[in-house]
């Protein structure tokens, strides 16, 4: 039977009996060598660069162009540029909130964090609705009609980005990892359909909700079931 | 527990049920976690642990054993009351200590240490519990532990009053334990730990209007089991 410490007497025995066992075990233990601070620093400055290698290495292999997507006749121009700075800002937000610390290192607030998780999918698809006019003929261009290939390379952006935010982040939050985790994973979801809005020249509705939307729908749900393990300290 | 008894005792001591509730639990935290608390409560205190947690972090490992001294008694205690047995709270508290070592780069300077690793703490538990909830047949009674407990003699408290607020304490651990988690964690931090409702809320990754009523929750569970074992509040019904 275990007799409940109460005293400050007790409490500090039975502290300093741990701290001995502690010891041990610690000397055995591998802390995380670098600080989130610059983890996080190195992860904002390496993603866009991942993400434009991607881009432009599956471009030059599929249409043999740097970036399709942003090929589009002049009327299409001010949808193109309309599109690309929300996808643009919606995705530098998200990764900012997503690794945001916050004043008292807890991160951003439960609201934050939810309307983000929330939000984002319609926000993102409402988005790329907008498809701008592209300059491309589907038959020269070889569009698959649900998006198989972009599924893919958004799958892999996707992969990427998420990798390195958790990377950033590994450890460092204690509270609320899973829904944390989820808007990383939005985040990641975010990088990715910027570039797929890059790489792809179509403007079908249905290559566009299945091949960039999916991928980023299916990562806000892994991020949520996978990130947390990697998040807790 | 007759409710005449009750009259004569504790309504010197207490004038609400919030007060009573209150001193049920201090009782268990005892003299001792409130002599502690002021120490981190005040800016000084608070700002000195979150420097001996940032040179801790920067890999400064000699102001470990001064960080572990500040803080081990009250996360210990944290600890014992998520975790309702000395044994569960042991391993609870060394794997808090393990982890708090092992991410300790993670620490951001200039943020409560203390908070910090309460979060860790609790952090510990819910995984614990997942496990638990896992492997069904580890779970233990919690009810053991307000059957062994022993109330340690104040000056404040006659010897009676003394058999009374163990009789209290032992219901008010019994109901701690049979209340979720949350509103358990939201009670502790708020009732026992002296935790702005803003504080508390953040460090559990919710709202404060949930954290509100999650406390509200746990102190109407303890009321009413309170209300059952013959103890009403004082005014109400002239009891105590």
């Amino acid at each position: 039977m275990e007799a409940m410490p109460r005293s400050d007497a007790d409490v500090s025995r039975r502290t300093e009996a741990l701290r001995a066992q502690l010891s041990a075990t610690m000397d055995h233990a591998s802390p995380v060598a670098m600080p989130t601070r610059q983890r996080i620093v190195n992860a904002l400055i390496a993603l866009p660069a991942f993400v434009a290698l991607v881009v432009i290495t599956a471009g030059e292999i599929v249409y043999d162009r740097l970036a399709a997507g942003l090929e589009v006749s002049p009327i299409g121009e001010p949808r193109l540029h309309f599109v690309l700075a929300m996808l643009a800002i919606l995705t530098a937000s998200m990764s900012v909130l997503a690794v945001w610390r916050g004043r008292r290192g807890f991160g951003a607030s439960f609201p934050s964090l939810a309307a983000a998780a929330c939000l984002f999918v319609p926000i993102y698809l409402a988005v790329i609705a907008i498809a701008p006019a592209h300059e491309y003929d589907e038959h020269v261009w070889n569009i698959s009609a649900w998006g198989t290939r972009c599924f893919a390379i958004g799958s892999i952006i996707c992969t990427i980005a998420l990798a390195t935010l958790v990377t950033a982040l590994r450890r460092a939050v204690p509270v609320a990892t899973r829904l944390r985790g989820s808007v990383l994973g939005a985040a990641a979801g975010a990088w990715a359909g910027l570039g797929l809005f890059m790489f792809c020249p179509s403007a079908d509705q249905g290559h566009l909700l299945v091949g960039h939307g999916v991928p980023v729908v299916l990562f806000t749900i892994i991020g949520m079931l996978l990130a947390p393990r990697l998040l807790r300290p | 527990m007759t409710d005449s008894v009750a009259s004569t005792t504790i309504a010197e001591n207490a004038d609400t049920f919030d007060d009573l509730v209150q001193d049920a639990t201090d009782v268990q935290s005892s003299r001792s976690a409130r002599r502690l608390r002021p120490m981190h409560d005040e800016h000084t205190g608070a700002d000195r642990l979150s420097k001996l947690m940032a040179r801790y972090g920067a890999g400064e490992e000699a102001v470990f054993d001064e960080l572990y001294t500040m803080l081990a008694p009250r996360i210990y205690r944290f600890c014992l009351r998520l975790t309702l047995r000395p044994s569960e709270a042991d391993d609870c508290f060394q794997e808090t200590f393990l982890r708090l070592h092992r991410a300790r780069a993670t620490y951001m300077p200039g943020s409560n240490a203390l908070y910090w690793t309460f979060a860790i703490a609790r952090s510990v538990y819910l995984s614990r519990l997942r496990y638990w909830r896992r492997r069904p047949e580890r779970l233990g009674d919690v009810h053991d532990v307000a059957e062994q407990d022993a109330l340690l003699p104040t000056d404040a408290t006659s010897p009676e009053s003394e058999t009374l607020a163990a009789h209290m304490l032992d219901i008010v651990t019994d109901e701690l334990g049979k209340m979720s988690e949350k509103n358990r964690s939201a009670y502790v931090l708020l009732k026992e730990e002296n935790l702005s409702v803003r504080d508390a809320a953040m460090l559990l990754g919710t709202t404060t209007d949930v954290v509100k009523q999650r406390a509200h929750r746990a102190y109407e569970q303890l009321r009413a089991a309170l209300d059952a074992a013959g103890w009403r509040e004082y005014g109400s019904d002239a009891s105590f």
